[in-house]
């Protein structure tokens, strides 16, 4: 799974790197080092919205501290679990 | 070929003086440069008076056009008589280069320049004139990459005199030192520093004179070219990617969409390196082909901070976030191409953020303002 952070000016002063350091951290405590890349993004066209992030292609906006460690246990950690099922 | 002139120079005061009694003036206009040293009578304050007056006066003269006749007799007519030794008096040297490399020098009464490429000496034909009571030399010549011109002040080849050297330093000793210094790959302003710091052994931490040290050295030009911004017409992306990839020396893209932009353009992946990232600096990105990419306005901003500050490119050198290398890059070139794009940033455009991400263009023209200032050549191109 590919999580990418939107790291433009705008996303940037909005809280991008609070969004990656909260990612960063979620993602080394469950041990997902090897399921999981967090990679930094280049403007995604989002910039009125908020902190952007995309993850495996869809796009998700407005994000603050709090949602994404939200967006980590209900969407990261499920799907991930889903794809260990699949395997 | 083009031609890029860089200049170094030092200057150590006399012991115990808190003024020079040298004074060198370096002046760009229209592409040429020239360069004026003076050493007044005396030291301290009289001879920093005679020096600045001289200099100013030639410096200013010439650029208008006045010939070096007129500058002489000027400087004898109009430099206030020492008291004690009744004389007006200043040395003087005057170095033209036109942008072709085409140079000009004129001494009066300083000891001759040492000239020469790398580690061999050049040899100069100087011819004699008479101007009034007074005799100047001149020599024209043709500079080429690689060459080099050094001026000094008497002080520098007094260096030790009485104590190391029973006569000084002494110019055929201080021409053998600068083959072997400026034959190593040595820039203009180290070459100067390690002049300074010779003589300052020599003099034994004491200089006995004012001592002034100007090197000129030629290379060729270091070419940057940054695009900030997409176009405000989508229809000139390529364009305007054609006009950065085909240009001379660095290349440098400024802007996270300007940055995807150029990716998408070029086919290249753009990857960011979260690793640069800091508190206020955002992350640089790699795209191949290019030396570097940043985000916009905050980097931008970062780098304004870095040239207010006179940060050097020592300074930033090995520092990793995105402004501080772009600065580096900025210090680092001669010939600076700005891209500018103008298409309008909806994120730029909100109330809530701060004012200045809607200044992205006056950043941009601190940023190019700082460099001309800095003796740089900035163009630049609006799209």
């Amino acid at each position: 799974m590919v999580i990418e952070v939107c790291v433009g000016s705008s996303c940037y002063i909005r809280g991008a790197p609070a969004v990656i350091a909260i990612l960063q951290s979620l993602i080394s405590k469950y041990g997902l080092e090897e399921k999981v890349i967090l990679k930094g993004s280049f403007c995604m066209q989002q910039c009125t919205q908020g902190v952007t992030v995309r993850i495996d292609g869809s796009i998700r906006s407005g994000l603050s501290k709090e949602d994404a460690s939200r967006l980590f246990h209900h969407i990261v950690l499920p799907s991930l679990e889903a794809m260990g099922g699949e395997e | 070929m083009e031609l890029f002139v860089e200049i170094g120079k030092v200057q150590l005061n006399k012991d115990g003086e808190e003024l020079c009694g040298d004074n060198i003036s370096i002046t760009r206009h229209n592409g040429s440069l020239m360069i004026v040293t003076a050493d007044g009578l005396g030291s301290g304050v009289k001879a920093n008076i005679l020096s600045t007056l001289t200099v100013k006066m030639a410096a200013t003269m010439l650029e208008k056009g006045a010939k070096i006749e007129d500058v002489i007799e000027t400087m004898a007519n109009t430099l206030p008589v020492c008291k004690v030794r009744q004389l007006a008096y200043s040395t003087l040297s005057i170095l033209r280069i036109a942008q072709d490399g085409q140079a000009y020098l004129v001494e009066y009464d300083n000891p001759p320049a040492f000239v020469g490429h790398g580690s061999q000496p050049v040899g100069l034909t100087r011819m004699k004139r008479s101007i009034g009571d007074k005799t100047i030399r001149e020599a024209f010549f043709c500079l080429r990459t690689g060459d080099w011109v050094v001026l000094v002040s008497d002080g520098v080849l007094n260096a030790g005199i009485g104590g190391i050297w029973n006569l000084g330093w002494g110019w055929e000793r201080v021409n053998n030192y600068l083959l072997w210094l400026m034959g190593t790959d040595v820039g203009a302003q180290e070459a100067a520093e390690e002049i300074a710091r010779v003589i300052q052994k020599l003099y034994d931490g004491r200089p006995g004179d004012d001592a002034s040290i100007v090197v000129v050295k030629t290379r060729p030009p270091r070419y940057l070219t940054l695009l900030v911004g997409p176009p405000r017409d989508p229809a000139q992306d390529e364009h305007v990617v054609e006009q950065l990839m085909s240009s001379p020396g660095k290349k440098v893209v400024c802007g996270g969409t300007t940055g995807n932009m150029v990716g998408r353009v070029l086919n290249r992946e753009v990857v960011v390196d979260l690793a640069s990232m800091t508190r206020r600096i955002p992350p640089i990105a790699d795209i191949e082909g290019l030396d570097l990419v940043t985000e916009g306005v905050l980097t931008l901003l970062g780098v304004v901070d870095r040239l207010r500050a006179d940060q050097t490119k020592e300074e930033l050198e090995g520092l990793r976030d995105g402004a501080s290398r772009l600065a580096c890059l900025l210090l680092e070139a001669d010939y600076l191409h700005f891209i500018i794009g103008r298409a309008i940033n909806p994120a730029h455009q909100r109330q809530d953020l701060p004012s200045n991400l809607a200044l992205k263009q006056k950043i941009v023209e601190e940023i190019m303002d700082h460099l001309t200032a800095k003796g740089k050549r900035v163009t630049v191109d609006y799209y």
